[in-house]
């Protein structure tokens, strides 16, 4: 690695805006400023007592924010995690086994067409929820990380530096560990992240349409659902779980594409 | 100079300078191009070729500050974009090797001028031939300007009448063709016009003895799939042969002939479909060979970029041979490197070094050191010099076959260039279509292709597009000790051409050895090979006009190739003064050669299409056969079909 990963600006930008919308997220579980259920004055201005606002029920809407991010957050690492531990693998086994490429699951056509079908799918074999939210963004997901692996994979095989290390002798798995892991690392933790991102984008579609969580449940999608009425009289409640989302997928998608661009021609 | 043939000024470059994010690329550029003139512009890699290209074609990255003036027609370029897009899409057209469009559309634009930027890397030589035959004569015929760059100074000769060479920025040489290609004055044309010299087999070659490898029958199909159905494609059927040891065998074919795979498969990357190999009697079908057999054969790739890992340095990745061999201790593993370093003539400070911070060059002679720090048997080469402009690529070979004559390699190397082969080459096989058409020593071959294969092959090289008059040559004959005498040889050169231009001066008109003969279409194989053997005082010759194309001197007639082994030590040619193109040109090809200085009435220059305009009195200009040559590929490494667009 000539070039640490931590002396790229905009990585680091886009990681710690991740991290300081993800962070007091999840640290709501502990904190927040009133209890969720916390009832006060409906649809109060944002001032000093509320930062910004309460919502029709009289919740403040920071707390809400930061309980429903949390939520949307969780889920979405979740439904990466299972995106990855399914799709590595399998992308693994598909660039080893010569297994013929399967071209439709690189595009974004090819994943969010998928993802949305399996949650109403999904929903309408069961009821709406976690469950759904979370196989209808790892599952297509899995697909794509497959495919992307295993193009990967496939390309860094045939380096030459790779069939040097194998005429030299080394065993598959020396050469492996030496020449094509850490160059596939950092690349598949880009393609995590970027998942990660579209989970987050999904899980705030999902929900808003009624296809994931629904109320009482709240998340940056049930948020965005309940707020919808109000959207001309009181916009705050739509807009705050709006673009958090909608700021959080943008600095995964710039981490991830830093991660990974970094790391191309090479 | 060339002034007075320019009939009437299309573009000219006044003072004009190129700086780029605060590098100067360019300075003191001058030049005027006439109407329907041709000109080519030449230099090593970094010289600021494309950017001279750029700068005439109006196509000037953002942020490139420009002074000086660049007028066409008179008229300066525009400042705007909007204008010199204006002016890209109507009077100037630009061909690269990147933007390969046709070029009867370019042409059906009738631009005034068609600039060409290495528009033949990447290509093979008969390909290149091609291309450049079909540039020239159009151009000659719509009476287009033509403006050619080239890293390579026989493609300059061969399509225009005027050089002018570039290096460092600037025009170091500018002058008919002939007298700059004959008496370079700079250094830097020098080393462009040694290039083209290649003082090679200067050494005394190992005995050859029993079969070190044989190949039996070997096929190799690609992508066949019995589930999908599919059939493949065939990559090699029914290939044999052997190498003995000592022996330099050389595997010439186009692109595309199977001679990777074949290489590869010797290497032990892949596995034939059908046959199998013996290296030093132990059986194997290719990635199934043994450690000691890994241990016996070494390989270098074509791109040495790709060859080492860009994220460890050096040292690491030539360690990894010896892993072969884990009795050795770390102390014999590091003499091993540091020998291994010291035989390509590179110190020990490179160990430590990533492998981006050496030219190609650099890169591929450390993928030599790697290929020898294991002791092994047989070097297998694919095309090392694939990568490589001619200037690099000359050095790289004389280099090799020292270091083949001083560790008695036995040798197996592939290239699509005939040239190379010879310079390197006891005997050749021609692989077409993944099957071995032809063997022999490779002068046989150039002299007598019986296939059409071979025959395409040798033709494309080019004819040297200068007949230096041939002074006797000093015969060196060499002793086995070799590093010693190729140094001595390689100094002796240099001293020569040094002392060319004075020597020059004496001499009577130069003449003019080339006539520019465009020949649309594939050239004829009639191609003298060796045109570069004229002996014929040049004087004689100037007569010759421009309407007569064919009194160039005559080259020799293909020197008859000895018969048996290499092992005679080659006498070599060493450079005998100006240029005694022949010894130095042709040595290579095993002790085969011998320059009869005499003329033989060549076949042909070919084409007689008059020659014309350009030449200007007696000047005639080259034919087009030598169009060929395969210029340094600049071929895009970047492979890499990205998935970015995954996930939204």
């Amino acid at each position: 690695m000539t070039r640490r990963w931590w002396h790229d600006g905009a990585l680091v930008a886009a990681l710690l805006l991740a991290a300081a919308i993800a962070i007091p997220a999840l640290m709501s579980a502990a904190w927040t400023p009133y209890a969720e259920t916390a009832l006060g004055a409906p649809l109060a201005d944002a001032g000093a007592d509320h930062w910004l606002g309460t919502d029709r029920a009289g919740r403040d809407v920071l707390s809400a924010l930061l309980v429903g991010t949390r939520a949307t957050v969780l889920t979405s690492l979740f439904a990466g995690l299972i995106g990855l531990l399914i799709g590595v693998p399998a992308g693994v086994l598909a660039s080893l086994g010569g297994w013929p490429q399967a071209k439709s699951w690189h595009s974004v056509a090819g994943f969010v067409a998928p993802a949305l079908l399996m949650a109403v799918v999904l929903t309408a074999l069961g009821s709406p929820g976690l469950v759904t939210v979370i196989l209808s963004v790892a599952l297509p997901g899995a697909l794509v990380v497959t495919e992307a692996t295993r193009q990967d994979l496939d390309r860094l095989r045939q380096r030459d530096f790779v069939s040097a290390a194998r005429l030299a002798g080394l065993s598959a798995v020396s050469a492996a560990q030496r020449h094509v892991v850490p160059k596939l690392l950092p690349r598949l933790i880009g393609l995590g992240l970027r998942l990660l991102a579209a989970a987050v984008l999904l899980e705030m579609t999902l929900s808003y349409g009624g296809l994931g969580f629904a109320p009482p449940t709240i998340s940056l999608g049930v948020m965005l659902q309940e707020a919808q009425g109000l959207l001309q009289l009181k916009p705050l409640p739509a807009l705050a779980p709006g673009l958090v989302g909608l700021v959080l997928a943008l600095a995964l998608n710039v981490a991830a594409l830093r991660l990974i661009g970094a790391r191309r021609d090479r | 100079m060339t002034v007075e043939t320019v009939p009437e000024t299309l573009l000219e470059a006044d003072r004009l300078a190129v700086t780029l994010g605060g590098r100067t690329l360019l300075q003191e550029i001058g030049l005027r191009l006439g109407k329907g003139e041709a000109l080519a512009i030449v230099g090593e890699a970094g010289s600021g070729k494309s950017m001279l290209a750029k700068s005439l074609a109006a196509l000037l990255p953002e942020g490139a500050q420009v002074t000086g003036r660049l007028t066409l027609s008179g008229a300066a370029y525009p400042d705007h974009e909007r204008g010199r897009a204006a002016l890209r899409g109507k009077r100037i057209a630009y061909l690269s090797a990147r933007v390969r469009q046709p070029l009867e559309a370019l042409l059906a634009r009738k631009p005034d001028v068609l600039i060409c930027d290495e528009v033949t890397a990447n290509l093979d030589p008969s390909e290149q031939r091609d291309l450049l035959g079909a540039i020239v004569a159009q151009c000659r015929m719509a009476g287009i300007s033509l403006v050619v760059l080239s890293r390579d100074i026989r493609l300059g000769a061969a399509v225009a009448p005027r050089l002018v060479v570039l290096s460092e920025g600037r025009i170091v040489e500018d002058g008919p063709t002939s007298e700059v290609s004959e008496r370079p004055r700079h250094e830097a044309t020098q080393r462009l016009v040694a290039a083209e010299r290649p003082r090679t087999r200067t050494l005394m070659r190992p005995p050859i003895g029993d079969p070190l490898l044989e190949v039996n029958g070997l096929s190799k199909r690609f992508g066949a799939n019995v589930l999908l159905r599919q059939a493949g494609k065939t990559a090699l059927s029914g290939v044999s042969f052997s190498v003995r040891r000592g022996e330099a065998v050389g595997l010439v074919g186009a692109a595309g002939s199977g001679k990777s795979t074949l290489l590869r498969l010797v290497a032990g990357l892949g596995r034939a479909s059908i046959g199998h190999m013996l290296f030093n009697r132990e059986r194997y079908r290719g990635s199934d060979l043994t450690p000691e057999g890994l241990a016996g054969i070494s390989f270098v790739f074509p791109d040495p970029r790709g060859a080492f890992n860009p994220d460890l340095p050096i040292g690491v990745s030539m360690t990894e041979p010896l892993r072969l061999e884990q009795q050795l201790l770390v102390e014999e593993q590091a003499d091993r490197l540091v020998e291994a370093l010291r035989v390509v003539e590179l110190g020990p400070w490179v160990l430590g070094e990533l492998p981006g911070a050496f030219s190609v060059l650099e890169l591929q002679r450390l993928a030599l050191a790697r290929a020898l720090v294991g002791r092994p048997k047989l070097m297998v080469l694919d095309e090392p010099t694939a990568e490589m402009d001619p200037v690099a690529r000359s050095a790289f070979l004389v280099l090799f076959n020292r270091v083949r004559a001083d560790q008695g390699l036995t040798v197996l190397f592939g290239s699509r260039d005939f040239e190379v082969i010879r310079q390197v080459a006891d005997r050749t096989l021609v692989i077409d279509a993944g099957q071995i058409v032809e063997g022999g020593k490779p002068g046989q071959l150039a002299e007598a292709p019986q296939h059409a294969a071979t025959a395409r092959l040798v033709a494309a090289r080019y004819p040297d597009p200068y007949v230096p008059p041939v002074v006797e040559a000093p015969v060196v004959v060499e002793a086995p000790v070799v590093s010693e005498t190729a140094v001595a040889a390689e100094e002796a050169i240099a001293a020569i051409s040094a002392a060319i231009p004075a020597e020059a001066a004496s001499e009577p008109v130069p003449e003019p050895q080339s006539i520019f003969v465009p020949e649309p279409g594939p050239v004829s194989e009639t191609e003298p090979m060796l045109t570069k053997a004229k002996t014929e005082p040049p004087a004689v010759v100037v007569e010759a006009t421009a309407m007569e194309p064919e009194p160039e001197p005559e080259p020799i007639p293909e020197p008859k190739p000895v018969p048996e082994l290499a092992s005679e030590p080659d006498p070599v040619p060493v450079p005998a003064p100006v240029t005694e193109p022949v010894v130095v040109a042709e040595a290579p090809s095993a002790g085969e050669d011998t320059p009869t200085p005499k003329a033989a009435p060549e076949v042909a220059t070919p084409s007689v299409e008059a020659a014309d305009e350009h030449a200007e009195g007696g000047k005639a200009d080259d034919a087009v056969e030598r169009l060929d040559g395969d210029a340094g590929r600049a071929r895009r490494v970047t492979g890499n079909p990205e998935w970015e667009g995954d996930l939204n």
